[in-house]
This record gives structure tokens, C-alpha cells and sequence, in this order.
């Protein structure tokens, strides 16, 4: 038998509960790829890819759309009218919102070559514009954050499917022996609603889903072992625990969290050297942190959650996905009472590190291969909620996308002139997730997974990639 | 407390319906590496040590305390096997407090704390 070297240290690294688990798979003949004995091994796209990695930015807590990145000059002329489009039911949750137009707080310019719309509370990211492919006709299905994450994350608005970041890890398996595939990064102020539900393997094996760093301190905690242990003594303890783990998953055939701790160990074994040298951001030269705003309190956390991001797509990760935005109300995106103040704070929190993050691609020549994409579970209503607010808003909402394969410099769709839905070339989430996976050189409706009798997909029975938008 | 965190600790903000449950790298590192754990496995195999100095006794109620359960013939071979041979690499390391024995159950109830069996809920 001719093995190479990655094939030989995939083989030996899965182990024995690794190849009940792929045998679990293949028996479905639902993996892209060529078949190995780790869950994690690198498979072979559908057809060539245009990008390796995604960088999802996730303004969690819906930013708002008709202030940032969709001008409509007529909600000037009906501020403080009702607007005609409007429903009492476009209210989240028998709020008391009335039908009364808000223009928005912000001054736009245009940006670029292409002359792109950026309002003025996002001046590091306009001198990006000529790299953005702005999309201004998304819409969701539901103006609730729980449902509404879910479906942005898993293409569902129920808990209990896997998110995008497992289907990329099914689909393509690891580029690095000695990271996580699928890395989750969250904001300072805690997670988002739903928690790990967000970056869940649903129905999946246990080993396709994401992992969360810390927000603060060191983003892994315990990477060494206490002082009192050495080093062969932790390799006798895991030697045994390996032989010990494997007996009990053989025993235990149908579960594959068995398998998953398994090769858990054996990840968090080598991470404790290759995670901590991945992670520490002190290595980069003080003006690479400095461009990404570590230095200022207001965008150190974010920074640093773009730098770390840069860090982990250049070993390997295949889908990082960055909070902006924990908890709930004032602390995410959710300006239901001030938005000026909201989107200020929240626009300060990101605005130099996504710039940072952009330009640093594109200099290390990873923006031609990695996938960023900007957006929150929905945007927000062009009504006014308690006088300077905006509730959520699923209808017609702004998304951008950079690098990867996609077309910069452009706009694409529309909403109506009140910004209130979603018109001209509407893109739905499916549509935006065919699309993504299309950029990894996966076919969407050919990535299935079998559960309970029937194949699913992360695009369910809809979506088609948008082709407008490539490159 | 970052390990409840690690192993899915719900958000006290919200109602929680039902509790995830993941499987990641960063809960074995903190199992590995964690003090708390370290210390817990000292007290374990500190509580387990036999009188009459019998490792065989020792072990057998480590599984009983850790695992609600006596290890089978050959699960107590293994068990003794790596005792002893961590017992044997510590003999000739000198200024440790503990003696050679009792690193080595420590050693020992370390495994099993970090093992399939004990984490998951059958």
C-alpha cells in the first residue's frame, strides 16, 4: 500500500473510533471526497474552488441596513409620515412601533471607483469599497434573533441542523493537522442568543462542529499542562486514556461523540503546541497590531478577533466565524431605542479592525482565496421604535461580501425606495449559502447528509448561487 | 468559571430548553491541564490508597468511586501494568513530596477522569 505522509498521519491520527465513524459515513456515500479514516482528514471539493477559507463577520443583533450601506433619500421626504408599505405585523412581538418613517441619522458618500454607498460612521472600511460586494436585497424569514440566527447559521429557523461551518467541515474536511476546522470567535460581551447552538453539527457527527475561543485573555485557556506534570508523563496518561477511550467507543458503536473525544485529545494534544504559537497575537510586529486598533480600547477586542482570524485562515481553518455583538439589547446590534448611539459604538467597535483584516489579506495575497462576508441575521425596520430606534427587520436587508472569488466594487439587488423590502434581484439566505459553498468548490444540492430517511441539505429544496455576484 | 463554559454551561440571561452538549478539543485541554483536575486526582487516589499497600486494591476502588463499577480482569492487567511502570520511572526521580505509589495513582485517576466513560452519561 502507498501512503503519503499526510495519508499516513491522517490514518494514524484518527484511530480506531474514527474509522467506525467513517465507515458510518461512507456506508451513506456521503462524502464529497475520497474516502479516509479521519473525520477531519482533507477532501476533495466538487470542482476547483475559487476560495479555501471563509471569514464570516457576524454583526449579530441585525445592523441596519438603510444607515449604512442602503441610502433612501425618500424617507427624508416622509420622516415622520406613515409610509404605505408598512404592516402593525412587521412589529417584533406586539411592540408598540408605529407606522412613523425615520430617516437615518448618518450622512452617505460614495466610495471607489464603483462609487459604493458607505455612511459616515464606517470611514476605515469606505476605503475598501472597490473590494466590497455590496448586496443590498437579502432577505430572512423571521424577524426574531433565536429563529432568525439559526437560519442565517444552519439555513433553518429551528435549533437542531447543522450550521455552515459544519457543512464546510463535512464537505472538506481539515487543512491543518493541528487546529480546529471550524473556529468561532466571540464578541467580548458574551455569546449570542441560542450559544453554541449557533455553530452546532445538529444531526452530524460530533466532530464537524465549531469551535469557541475565549473573547478575552488567552483565547484557548489550559494550553500547558501545570508545572508538576512533564511532558512523558502526560504522553503515558494519554497513551493509556487513548486505549481505554477506543475500548469504550467499540463498545459503544453509535455514538459518535465517542469517536469525536477521541480525536478531541488527540487535536488538543498537538494544539498544545501549535495552537499556542497560532494564537498569540504578541508575535505580530506592534504595527500589524496597531493597524488592526489593538491598541485603543474600543477596538481591541474586535481587533483582535480579525487578527487571530488572519492568523487561523493562513494555518489552515477553513471557516472562522466572528462575533460582533454578546448578549443582548444595546450590547449586540439591536438598536431598538437609540440607534444613532448603538451603531456608533458598534460601528467604532469594528470599522478599523474589518478595514485591518481587509487590507492584510489582500497584502498577504489570502484575500484571492478567503471568503469574507459581513452581515447579522437581518437588518431593520425604516419605521421608528421608540423615537430614535428601529426594530428588527427580516424583509429586505444589507450584506456584503469581499476576496474569494466575488466581484468587489459592486452593488447588487435592491429594496424598494423606503428600504423596506427586498425588490430587485432578491437573494435569500439559501441563496447566499449555495453561493458561499459554491466559492469552496461545493455543489450544493449534491452535499447532502442522511437523517432520519431523507438527504439533507444546508440549502433544504431551494437555493441557487448567485452568479452575478462572482468574479 | 471557564470549565463550565467549555462544557456547555447555559447563559444565565435566557430560559434554556433544552442543555447542548459538545465535544471539543478545548474541553480536553482543560481537563488535561487544569489544576483543579490535578488536584481532584491526588485527592482520588490519596482516598483509594490501601492500607496493606495492595496497587490491585487501590485500583479497584478508584473504578468504584469514579466510575460506579469494579474493573473487569483485564481492565485491572492494563491498570496495573501502568501503575507500575509510572511507579517505576518516578523511584529513581529524587525531591518529590508524594511517594512514587501515590504519583502514580495520581497518574492513574487522572486517566480516568479524562475518560469517555466517566464524562459521558450512559
Amino acid at each position: 500500500m502507498n501512503l503519503s505522509r499526510r495519508q499516513m498521519l491522517q490514518l494514524s491520527g484518527g484511530g480506531f473510533g474514527a474509522l467506525a465513524l467513517n465507515s458510518l459515513l461512507h456506508a451513506e456515500g456521503a462524502l464529497a471526497g475520497t474516502p479516509s479514516a479521519n473525520p477531519l482528514a482533507a477532501r476533495a471539493p466538487h470542482f476547483a474552488p475559487r476560495a479555501k477559507a471563509v471569514i464570516f463577520l457576524f454583526m449579530y443583533g441585525g445592523p441596519s441596513h438603510v444607515d449604512l450601506f442602503d441610502p433612501k433619500p425618500e424617507l427624508e421626504k416622509w420622516h415622520g409620515q406613515a409610509i404605505p408599505v408598512w404592516k402593525p405585523e412587521d412589529a417584533f412581538m406586539g411592540r408598540k412601533t408605529q407606522n412613523v418613517a425615520m430617516k437615518s441619522y448618518y450622512q452617505f458618500a460614495k466610495h471607489g471607483r464603483a462609487g459604493i454607498d458607505i455612511a459616515e460612521p464606517y470611514p476605515f472600511l469606505a476605503r475598501h469599497a472597490d473590494e466590497l460586494c455590496v448586496i443590498r436585497s437579502l432577505h430572512a424569514e423571521s424577524n426574531n434573533h433565536g429563529p432568525a440566527l439559526f437560519q442565517m447559521n444552519s439555513g433553518f429557523i429551528q435549533a437542531g441542523r447543522p450550521s455552515m461551518g459544519s457543512w464546510v467541515t463535512y464537505g472538506l474536511g481539515s487543512e491543518s493537522e493541528n487546529l480546529p476546522a471550524f473556529v468561532v470567535l466571540m464578541d467580548h460581551q458574551g455569546a449570542p442568543v441560542n450559544g453554541a447552538l449557533n455553530w452546532s453539527n445538529g444531526f452530524m457527527p460530533a466532530a464537524f462542529q465549531g469551535v469557541p475561543f475565549r473573547s478575552s485573555g488567552d483565547p484557548i485557556a489550559y494550553l500547558t499542562p501545570p508545572k508538576n506534570v512533564s511532558a512523558s508523563q502526560q504522553r503515558a496518561r494519554l497513551d493509556l486514556l487513548r486505549q481505554w477511550n477506543e475500548e469504550y467507543a467499540a463498545a459503544n458503536p453509535a455514538e459518535s461523540s465517542l469517536a469525536a473525544r477521541i480525536a478531541s485529545y488527540e487535536l488538543a494534544f498537538r494544539m498544545q503546541v501549535s495552537a499556542a504559537e497560532c494564537v498569540d497575537v504578541t508575535r505580530e510586529p506592534e504595527s500589524v497590531r496597531k493597524l488592526y486598533g489593538m491598541d485603543r480600547p474600543v477596538t481591541q477586542h474586535f481587533g483582535r478577533n480579525c487578527l487571530l482570524a488572519r492568523r487561523l485562515v493562513e494555518r489552515g481553518v477553513r471557516f472562522v466565524q466572528l462575533y460582533s455583538g454578546g448578549n443582548e439589547g444595546p450590547k449586540a446590534w439591536d438598536a431598538h431605542d437609540d440607534l444613532r448611539k448603538n451603531h456608533d459604538l458598534h460601528c467604532a467597535e469594528t470599522d478599523q479592525p474589518i478595514a485591518a483584516l481587509l487590507h492584510d489579506l489582500k497584502v498577504t495575497g489570502l484575500l484571492d482565496t478567503t471568503l469574507v462576508v459581513w452581515g447579522g441575521e437581518f437588518g431593520r425596520s425604516p419605521v421608528a421604535e421608540n423615537g430614535k430606534g428601529r426594530d428588527h427587520h427580516p424583509k429586505g436587508f444589507t450584506m456584503w461580501m469581499a476576496g474569494g472569488g466575488i466581484k468587489g466594487g459592486m452593488t447588487y439587488g435592491a429594496t424598494d425606495q423606503f428600504g423596506y423590502a427586498a425588490v430587485e434581484k432578491p437573494v435569500s439566505v439559501p441563496d447566499l449559502h449555495a453561493t458561499i459553498l459554491h466559492q469552496l468548490g461545493l455543489d450544493h444540492e449534491r452535499l447532502t447528509y442522511r437523517n432520519t430517511g431523507r438527504d439533507y441539505r444546508l440549502t433544504d429544496v431551494s437555493g441557487e448561487v448567485v452568479r452575478g455576484l462572482l468574479s | 468559571m471557564p470549565m463550565m463554559e467549555l462544557f456547555d454551561a447555559p447563559t444565565t440571561t435566557d430560559s434554556c430548553a433544552e442543555r447542548t452538549r459538545s465535544v471539543v478539543p478545548t474541553q480536553a485541554l482543560v481537563l488535561m491541564n487544569d489544576e483543579f483536575v490535578e488536584d481532584q486526582a491526588g485527592f482520588l487516589a490519596q482516598r483509594a490508597a490501601a492500607d496493606d499497600g495492595k496497587a490491585a486494591k487501590a485500583i479497584a476502588r478508584m473504578h468504584v468511586l469514579a466510575l460506579a463499577r469494579e474493573p473487569s480482569a483485564e481492565r485491572l492487567k492494563q491498570a496495573l501494568a501502568f501503575v507500575s511502570a509510572r511507579e517505576a520511572a518516578y523511584a529513581s526521580e529524587a525531591g518529590a513530596k508524594a511517594s512514587p505509589r501515590q504519583r502514580a495513582l495520581t497518574d492513574l485517576a487522572h486517566v480516568l477522569f479524562n475518560s469517555s466513560e466517566f464524562i459521558t452519561i450512559e
